[in-house]
């Protein structure tokens, strides 16, 4: 009975990681559609408004989600603050305690704060094509991954079941 | 203003030698920054060098150079980060920063069509540190009232006596009222933010608690617009002189609004020779005529005389003859 029942949870303790790694990837999806409304309403903010970075990420952070409007809120934070530090470091230091909350992986955070850390540079105008280029990079990237979600939540389930099942039989 | 507030501003490098060195907040007038030359301070009507090891001193061998990246860190701060936000403002060669001070600009100008377009290669950096005199105005406001209205008043003055402080100090007086005097909705045409000292279209300077400010407009549409939308009982402008303001002006007298202008010149007489100005002058427009002069270097200018729109004399300095 006890055999059976670790072997129960054992196999569902697979099938459960596999569902999460399933998860995780599509959360990836939406986080990188969360990126995308970020320089949307900055390009907004910049274009319309000529609102500076900080009173535009501040604005910004009450239209988005946990953990990004914390990020986004520390960021205007430190902007106001003017400790004398470059905005890209403030942007790579404040991005650090947020990146394990989320879903996205180094090369999304990367490509993000590339596209932001060309703000503040040149006219408007430039600001703006810098942003409306990271937001299509991102969009295409999003692209690529919805297309190959169904395929990756049957692997990442599959996996989750069959990982289980052979751990079962090596245990039993 | 505090000395934090003015360390801010700057860079690291800076920050440190300007934390090292004694400078007083309240004497401050300006601190200048040069890509390749000496840092310098303006305190008190006096120059001073900083040195790197953070004191003022007259001798230049011992001054802190000022690097290009000096430079652009500064405005990157100065800016938060935005430059872009502040296009239209660095087209004409400064931004206002938080507490109403002016941050002037020189570099390399990008021309198009024959307009400056923008600045690139920002070398030069002049900040000026904003100082509200209040009550600066206590001395002419008997002269520029009467039976508890104001008079259309013309205030000429050379450059650098002070006629934009005595503008804001008359504006907020009249926007506060007193006792006597009932509180007037007071509209500003604020064209280079010297008035209010707006930062994100906030005014920096106290310019009365019933007072509406247009920054960074034109005059002449500002004028109007405020007539259109804000239903102003004074409207204050600084330095008026072409076309456009002489014909926003007779729109604004029109309306019944009264009048607080300031004008570059030293006598009425001199303003008579502008074209434009004459036709005002000769039509009594004006009811009050209030003339600054220069005092010594790094002081604000004094009242000289003030006449009403007949020419007669109403105050002369040191001799009151109202």
């Amino acid at each position: 009975m006890l055999k059976v029942s670790g072997a129960l949870l054992v196999f569902f303790a697979g099938w459960g990681m596999g569902n999460w790694r399933s998860r995780q990837y599509q959360q990836r999806i939406k986080d990188l559609q969360i990126l995308q409304l970020i320089i949307s309403c900055l390009i907004g903010e910049i274009s319309y408004a000529r609102n500076t970075l900080p009173e535009a990420f501040s604005r910004i952070s009450e239209k988005v989600a946990s953990p990004f409007r914390e990020y986004l809120q520390s960021v205007a934070k430190r902007l106001k603050e003017q400790t004398g530090e470059t905005f890209v470091r403030i942007l790579k230091e404040q991005e650090q305690t947020v990146r394990e909350k989320t879903s996205l992986r180094e090369e999304d955070w990367d490509l993000f704060l590339q596209t932001l850390g060309h703000l503040g540079y040149l006219d408007a105008k430039m600001q703006i094509q810098l942003l409306e280029s990271g937001r299509t990079e991102l969009a295409m990237r999003e692209e690529k991954l919805r297309h190959q979600l169904p395929e990756q939540k049957r692997v990442w389930q599959s996996l989750g079941i069959l990982g289980g099942a052979f751990l079962v039989v090596i245990l039993i | 203003m505090k000395r934090e507030e003015v360390i801010r501003l700057f860079p690291e490098r800076i920050r440190k030698i300007l934390q090292q060195a004694y400078w007083n907040p309240q004497g401050l007038q300006e601190i200048r920054l040069r890509a390749g030359k000496p840092l310098i301070l303006w305190q008190d009507g006096q120059e001073y060098f900083v040195a790197e090891q953070g004191f003022l001193t007259r001798h230049r061998e011992q001054a802190c150079i000022v690097s290009q990246e000096d430079i652009r860190r500064t405005m990157e701060t100065v800016g938060t980060y935005s430059l872009y936000a502040y296009e239209e403002e660095l087209k004409q060669g400064f931004l206002t920063i938080q507490g109403g001070h002016r941050v002037g600009v020189a570099g390399k100008a990008i021309m198009e069509e024959q307009k400056v377009k923008g600045l690139s290669q920002i070398s030069c950096i002049n900040i000026r540190f904003a100082h509200q005199i209040t009550g600066c105005a206590d001395m002419v406001i008997p002269y520029v009232t009467e039976d508890g209205k104001l008079c259309h008043t013309l205030i000429i003055s050379p450059p650098g006596c002070g006629k934009t402080t005595l503008l804001r100090d008359l504006v907020r007086q009249i926007s506060d009222g007193w006792e006597t005097f009932p509180g007037n909705t007071v509209g500003v045409v604020d064209e280079r933010s010297e008035i209010g000292g707006s930062y994100q279209g906030i005014p920096q300077n106290d310019v009365g608690i019933r007072t509406d400010v247009l920054d960074c407009c034109s005059k002449a549409e500002g004028m109007v617009m405020l007539l259109r939308s804000m239903a102003p009982q004074v409207i204050a402008v600084d330095e008026i002189g072409n076309y456009e303001d002489i014909r926003a002006i007779e729109m604004t007298l029109n309306s019944g609004c009264k009048l607080l202008a300031t004008v570059h010149g030293s006598s009425i007489d001199e303003i008579q020779k502008k074209p434009l100005l004459e036709r005002l002058i000769k039509e009594h427009v004006f009811e009050r005529y209030i003339i600054l002069q220069k005092e010594t270097a790094g002081k604000i200018g004094k009242v000289r005389e003030i006449y009403d729109e007949r020419g007669t004399c109403l105050y002369q300095r040191q001799r009151s003859v109202c």
